[in-house]
């Protein structure tokens, strides 16, 4: 019972990750129409720059400050540079150009760092245990639940109750009849990507703590993978069901790796994809998605 | 115009993989014989990316759903290849316990390469069948995660694949010839599917999902098809590279290789096998060139410092570039041998224009009952109505009365909540791309062409359809000639004047629609005398195949002076039914829709006038 409690922490830990950035995706999606592949990226970006000021010898909360300064930065600019050129176009061709500054983001972190992988020395706190009632928890994991829930309150009263958030929502629900009535299209789509960067950034940092610290130029690509699974599984264009299908995909993660076999553990992202793909096949749109109107 | 016949597909493929393979044999044989060794290499592999791009654009091309996963196949069809080929003497040292008795087996390479392709081929249809359940961008999403699943899967089966080490051992076969044969075979069949009538339909798809639905074409069943031909020469591109190389590794199937096919495909533009060879050419090169500077080389004395990653960077700055620039890519939609097309250019000059068919439909369609809710509001709300054999029924009503959804709930693009729609007592199906083969067409009140295929192509997609399914197929020249399109045949349909487009998509539902045509506000935004014009039109539309017609509109006098039955609709109810004379002196219908004063001054014979019914509250106002 112990054993399956802390899996459950473990797997809320890891899923509520997983929401916030999937949450950073569904911002951007809703109000752009872009499936930012170069979301993972931002985590790297993230990263790296916590690996710059780690090499400094700066304390653990700058560096952290830093690099989710970095990569809200480094979102807003990549709309600025990239995505805003194409947004006008289809979604296919936006998805594209996002995978294209993917590669590049990667190709410039190994061009300037190294393609192989560095490590950020974590804080000690980040290994150590802390017990609830006699169960013994990572602190990591406690630490991360409460920052992601933090963080999606802290979205929840932005959204709902400031006149910033009430625009943002209607731009996500309606971005032209947004712009008629007087929302900035310009400074929304900088605002959801500068949120987007944030939330990517935080990943960053509760990433870092999970995994000891490495970073490689590639690192970007497992988180972001999970989030678009998780937007699919909450239904693509709900704010709501990203959050909700991150959650759900962080538990099932981890309990199919707590419970699979031993020689199946490898596979436990196979299994887990196959599981999403029932799950949409049976629900195509998504476990909190809108109902759709046409049969397509 | 060139239609697309089956022989004519076969033909324009063979032409374009003759016409591509030339230069890319010139190119890389040239190559290989100038820098030796190292030269076949890079000339070999060359040749292999065009195999591995031209098919991914097969599926990706086609049907518009992007899929960064195609390499997975690749990967599957060079371990299968590795696994089956190998002898087994290495295979007891590498993957001794490997299952099936698999490392015993001892199989040539020419069977193990076929048994490679036919194990892509079953993977390709049951992922497929999964994926096409999908909308387009889950579906892209999915190709990813298969990515990353068969690189784990390669990764972790040890006992089968050895891992994350190399697979070396397998037979170095591949040359240079053999690679240029199956590339041939590869651009004949892309060539030949681009312009056969699959080929069409798929596209169409891909410019409009539901509409190519609507006109018949069974979007899942072509994407898996395409799905399934492009993995199998995906695979083929990796069987080929296994038995270059030697000696492989999970990674060398995994993102190097999607980032540079896609840099490829974008590049020379995905809807182009042309393009295919173009971008693979031109990448190459580059990529040869960032790869040498990347490696810090000596230039005029001065050492550059070695820059690894420089190629992939020029690779992701290649894609944004393009997709800013030119997301069609440098081709477009154009082929190599679109010259050749003006020498088997078929019927402009014979089309003709259509006499009015002398048999009439005897097609009764009957709705019973219809009700449909959205988030608890009925929009339709226990609607009955009847189409008989070639009648032309007006539906009426104003604004939010129901009426486009009542259209869809009769085009089977919204499955009703309760009640039936049935032609001649046979309910129609609920497959909705089986619906138009029953002779049931419609149009769309935001016009809903096949923007960037050709006007005649936008016809073409429903004269094949109706081929398989009714014996009296009108010719796509002859209608676009009735439809006076005929000038245009060869144009974008996106390109048209707006009237063109609306008579342009009443052409293409006229093709199909043998019994029904249901049109939905073909008037909205027309002045008087197009939509004089267009009051014409749909009469023709009526005579020439004797098909009846539903008109949906809120423009009274063209109703009036269009049709021979009205419903009135109101609030998700038909509040009145009648000629037009009963409607326009029915109470019930001036005071829900027309304004008690205006219904004084006008009778249906005034109509259709410049001055149409005026709003109510503006009458009341002067």
């Amino acid at each position: 019972m112990n054993e399956f409690l802390q899996q459950l922490v473990n797997g809320l830990s890891l899923g509520s990750t997983y929401a916030l950035l999937a949450l950073g995706l569904a911002i951007v999606f809703t109000i752009f129409g872009l499936v930012n592949f170069a979301y993972g990226e931002l985590i790297t970006i993230g990263a790296y720059v916590m690996l710059a000021c780690s090499n400094l010898g700066l304390p653990w909360i700058v560096q952290a400050l830093a690099g989710i300064f970095a990569a809200a930065v480094a979102s807003v600019l990549m709309e600025l540079i990239a995505f805003r050129p194409v947004r006008h176009a289809d979604g296919t061709t936006m998805l594209i150009t996002s995978f294209g500054v993917a590669i590049a983001v990667q190709a410039i972190l190994t061009i300037t760092v190294s393609a192989r992988a560095r490590s950020v020395p974590q804080p000690a706190w980040t290994i150590e245990t802390v017990s609830f009632g006699g169960i013994a928890l990572p602190a990591y994991q406690v630490v991360t639940v409460v920052v992601t829930a933090l963080a999606l309150l802290t979205m929840v009263l932005v959204l709902k109750r400031t006149n910033f958030g009430i625009a943002m929502r209607g731009a996500a629900e309606d971005f032209t009849t947004a712009r008629l009535l007087g929302v900035r299209a310009n400074r929304m789509v900088s605002s959801a990507f500068l949120i987007s960067g944030l939330l990517a950034g935080v990943g960053a940092v509760l990433i870092l703590a999970r995994t000891g610290g490495a970073v490689e130029p590639t690192m970007g690509l497992a988180p972001v993978l999970k989030a678009f699974v998780a937007i699919v599984i909450g239904g693509i264009g709900s704010l709501s069901g990203a959050v909700v299908g991150g959650l759900v995909l962080g538990v099932a993660e981890v309990m199919l790796r707590a419970y699979l076999p031993g020689q199946v553990t490898g596979l436990t992202d196979g299994i887990l994809f196959a599981l999403v793909v029932v799950v949409i096949v049976v629900r195509p749109e998504g476990v909190m998605g809108l109902k759709a109107r046409l049969r397509t | 115009m060139t239609l697309h016949t089956w022989p004519a597909a076969l033909r324009s493929g063979v032409i374009r993989a003759i016409l591509l393979t030339i230069p890319v044999a010139v190119l890389t044989i040239g190559w290989a014989s100038v820098r030796g060794a190292s030269g076949e290499r890079l000339a070999i592999s060359t040749v292999i990316n065009v195999i591995l791009v031209a098919s991914i654009g097969i599926f990706v091309g086609n049907s518009g759903v992007e899929s960064f996963g195609h390499v997975a196949f690749s990967a599957i069809g060079a371990y299968a290849v590795a696994i089956l080929a190998t002898p087994p003497l290495i295979k007891q040292t590498k993957i001794a316990e490997a299952p099936f008795g698999l490392a015993g087996l001892q199989l040539s390479v020419l069977p193990a390469a076929l048994a490679s392709l036919a194990v892509v081929a079953v993977a390709a249809l049951l992922i497929g069948l999964v994926v096409m359940r999908m909308s387009g961008i889950t579906s892209t999403i999915v190709t990813l995660a298969l990515l990353v699943v068969v690189n784990g899967i390669i990764n972790n089966w040890t006992s089968l694949t050895g891992g994350a080490e190399a697979f070396y051992g397998v037979p170095l076969v591949t040359t240079l010839p053999i690679t240029l044969v199956v590339m041939l075979i590869v651009l004949f069949v892309a060539g030949a599917f681009r312009s056969s009538p699959w080929g069409l339909m798929l596209q169409a798809s891909r410019e409009d999902e539901l509409a190519a639905q609507t006109m018949g074409v069974n979007v899942r069943l072509l994407r898996l098809l395409a799905f399934v031909i492009s993995a199998v020469g995906a695979g083929a591109a990796g069987v080929l590279l296994a038995l270059l190389l030697g000696a492989i590794t999970p990674n060398d199937f995994y993102l190097t290789l999607t980032f540079i096919t896609i840099a490829m495909l974008v590049l020379g533009g995905k809807r182009s096998t042309t393009g295919a060879v173009i971008g693979v050419i031109v990448i190459t090169i580059g990529d040869e060139i960032f790869r040498w500077l990347g490696d810090g080389p000596t230039l005029g004395g001065v050492t550059l410092p070695q820059l690894p990653g420089f190629s992939t960077l020029f690779l992701g700055v290649v894609i944004v570039v393009v997709m800013v620039w030119r997301s069609a890519g440098i081709m477009g939609d154009r082929e190599i041998d679109d010259f050749t097309k003006r020498w088997f250019r078929s019927g402009a000059g014979t089309s003709k224009v259509l006499a009015d068919s002398t048999t009439r439909s005897q097609a009764r369609l009957t709705a019973t009952g219809l009700v449909k809710h959205f988030d608890g509001v009925a929009a339709v709300d226990g609607v009955s109505l009847e189409v008989g054999p070639g009648e032309i029924v007006g539906l009426i009503g104003p604004n939010g009365a129901g009426k486009t959804t009542l259209l869809n709930l009769l085009s089977g693009v919204l499955l009703a909540d309760e009640g039936t729609v049935a032609i001649n007592d046979v309910a129609l199906p609920t497959k909705l791309h089986r619906i138009a083969r029953t002779g049931l067409a419609r149009t769309f009140q935001n016009i809903r062409l096949f923007k960037e295929l050709e006007v005649s192509e936008n016809v073409e997609v429903t004269t094949i359809v109706a081929r398989g399914s009714q014996h009296e197929v009108v010719e796509p020249g002859d209608l676009l000639a009735t439809f006076a399109l005929l000038a245009s045949a060869d144009r974008k349909a996106g390109v048209l004047a707006y009237g063109d487009q609306r008579r342009l998509e009443i052409a293409r539902a006229a093709a199909i629609g043998n019994h029904f045509v249901l049109l939905d506000e073909p008037v909205a935004g027309m002045n008087e005398v197009e939509s004089l014009q267009l009051r014409e039109t749909i009469r023709e539309l009526n005579a020439l195949r004797g098909a009846g017609v539903l008109v949906v509109d809120h423009d009274l006098s063209f109703i009036l002076g269009l049709c021979q039955r009205i419903y009135v609709l109101d609030a998700g109810r038909v509040i009145a039914v009648g000629t037009p004379q009963e409607i326009s002196s029915n109470q019930a219908v001036i005071e829900a829709y027309i304004g008690a004063s205006v219904a004084k001054d006008q009778k249906p014979e005034q109509h259709p006038h410049p001055e149409g019914p005026v709003p109510s509250g503006e009458q009341e106002n002067s």
